[in-house]
């Protein structure tokens, strides 16, 4: 909604005043800058000033093998490290043609969907402390918290992660995670549920977010927006029903669609999301066998997949396969180029690997959903209050290791 | 995707080099003085509305610089990869932001990293580095350790102050 200040008729001599918002501001989620130009208290203009987190983990990881470019993806969107990790293994998959087993196809779509959880969590937790709902802070932090304990038991890291790996998964669950994943599931749509009574018809929440930062579909289409930011515009897309990966077509969920693009139904599609989360994570765990291995036990994958811990620690030469695996990661094919992209808890990673014929990608280019949906940032702000800015940012859900990279 | 190649065929004579077509997914490589109407075509008339990403790629020993866009098509689904190989010398192309307003970040990303030059871009400024630096880091030559003056640096003997 954008507010007009009829200046002559009110008698008013305004001129107008260039703030300086961030880089430490508390509200920017991180080192962002933003030059706002205002009139009174109305935004004329906004530019965003990214890159001081900017630490070239493209350059880096082009000089590197491609395992060990795994924990620097964890650097990138730090808040759902899970799905960095994944979608990296998954794109070295498409581009050196491995196939995966069952056992670890479901690991990781429960990863995945738990990693999502926990960032929208954590989304909800800053987003209510922006605008005022200070409450909500400690609701959504002790929800996510049970989800970086069952992160911890999986592979011994809280935060970040680096448990995705290339053929696999760093290691297998310990026995009996799953009972207590299948107990964990009521407690947090219990949790989603308790926030919902708490916000979604609180006055001051809908005062805060309704009308805030609005876009309509064909221009969040045309801005690349992508994730909840542009189903809240009212496109039905998600990367998991377009292109399914993971088998993500088996399972049984929605896409949640917004109706107006403001900050409101980005919320409430986050809201939905996490409970389409928690289905498919229900629906996971049915699928998972713990007795399988996680990696593929034929004669020819030995040589290319990592083998399996016991083993390793027990036999010379599995041993010497982990030391070869784990040292050189597979080779990419020279010239070979391919774009996969996953959906992330902020919107679509992509993943743009060129071969170069040796251990290390020639060309290792992130797309990162917040990059490109902060660039929408002027034109949601422009027009609207001051105190505007601070909720559709919030609302975009920018994570800035993920936009400077 | 065959009768998309075929029409760019068809109404832009030559300016299609190439098409790769390799581990699902299909390359356009594209002559550079062509290749915003190609992408202009295949959005106005294709319904390719969406660019999911603008990047970039660095060929010292063929000596070119290849920029490469992932169009897609919301409504089928549809993806094309469009490649354009630039001179390493001078390698300058017609912006797109104008095209899909995406393009503007993305394109101000490639020219702080790489050094494309994007004509007619409305506000070619660096996005992650200073605005006094020097060099594209991105570019095979570019050293690891950086290139300015704490390249080779040695602390000097002592103990610290």
């Amino acid at each position: 909604m954008t507010r007009h200040v009829d200046r002559e008729r009110l008698g008013l001599n305004t001129e107008l005043v260039t703030v300086n918002m961030g880089p430490q501001h508390p509200s920017t989620h991180g080192v962002l800058r933003i030059v706002l130009t205002l009139d009174g208290e109305i935004v004329v203009a906004a530019r965003p000033d990214v890159g001081y987190l900017h630490r070239g983990i493209e350059k880096i990881c082009e000089t590197m093998t491609l395992h060990q470019a795994i924990p620097y993806t964890d650097r990138m969107d730090y808040l759902s490290p899970m799905s960095n990790n994944i979608g990296l293994a998954m794109a070295v998959e498409k581009l050196v043609d491995f196939q995966i087993t069952e056992k670890c196809r479901v690991m990781r779509v429960i990863c995945c969907e738990m990693s999502r959880f926990a960032s929208h969590m954590l989304w909800i937790a800053t987003d209510g402390l922006d605008v005022g709902a200070g409450t909500i802070y400690f609701y959504a932090m002790s929800a996510r918290e049970k989800v970086l304990d069952f992160f911890e038991r999986m592979c011994g890291a809280r935060f970040t992660v680096s448990y995705g790996r290339i053929g696999g998964l760093a290691r297998d669950w310990e026995p009996g995670i799953e009972k207590d994943l299948q107990a964990w599931v009521p407690k947090a749509a219990a949790a989603v549920d308790e926030i919902d009574r708490l916000l979604t018809r609180n006055k001051i929440w809908c005062d805060r977010n309704q009308d805030v930062g609005d876009i309509s579909a064909e221009d969040a289409i045309d801005m690349g927006l992508s994730g909840p930011s542009l189903r809240a515009a009212g496109v039905e897309w998600d990367i998991r029903k377009a292109y399914p990966y993971l088998g993500y077509d088996r399972y049984d969920f929605e896409i949640p669609v917004g109706e107006h693009g403001d900050a409101y139904d980005r919320y409430l599609v986050r809201m939905e999301e996490m409970r389409q989360s928690l289905r498919i994570i229900e629906q996971a765990l049915k699928d998972y066998r713990p007795g399988e291995p996680l990696f593929p036990t034929d004669e020819a994958s030995q040589k290319v997949f990592l083998p399996h811990k016991d083993r390793v620690l027990t036999r010379m030469e599995e041993l010497i396969h982990q030391f070869i695996v784990a040292t050189e990661g597979p080779k990419t094919p020279k010239g070979k180029e391919i774009y996969f992209s996953i959906e992330a808890p902020k919107g679509e990673l992509g993943f743009y690997l060129v071969g170069s014929g040796t251990n290390v990608a020639h060309r290792c280019h992130f797309r990162s959903p917040s990059f490109v949906n902060l660039q929408a940032l002027p034109m949601l702000v422009e027009g609207q209050m001051v105190a505007d800015v601070v909720a559709t940012v919030a609302s975009l859900d920018p994570v800035l290791g993920e936009v400077d990279r | 995707m065959a009768d998309l190649t075929s029409d760019i065929r068809e109404h832009f004579a030559g300016a299609l080099k190439e098409v790769v077509v390799g581990l699902g997914e299909t390359t356009l490589v594209v002559e550079p003085s062509r290749a915003k109407e190609v992408l202009r075509f295949m959005k106005a008339e294709r319904g390719f509305n969406y660019l999911a990403d603008l990047s970039c790629a660095h060929w010292p020993e063929e000596g070119r610089i290849d920029v490469v866009y992932q169009a897609r098509n919301l409504s089928s689904r549809e993806q094309v990869r469009v490649r354009v190989p630039l001179p390493v010398e001078d390698p300058s192309i017609d912006t797109v932001s104008d095209v899909w307003r995406t393009a503007n970040w993305l394109e101000r990303e490639v020219y702080d990293l790489m050094g494309v030059q994007f004509v007619g871009h409305p506000d070619l400024r660096r996005i992650m580095l200073p605005e006094d630096f020097e060099g594209h880091p991105l570019r095979k030559e570019y050293p690891m350790e950086g290139d300015d003056e704490w390249r080779n640096y040695v602390p000097p003997e002592g103990p610290e102050p």
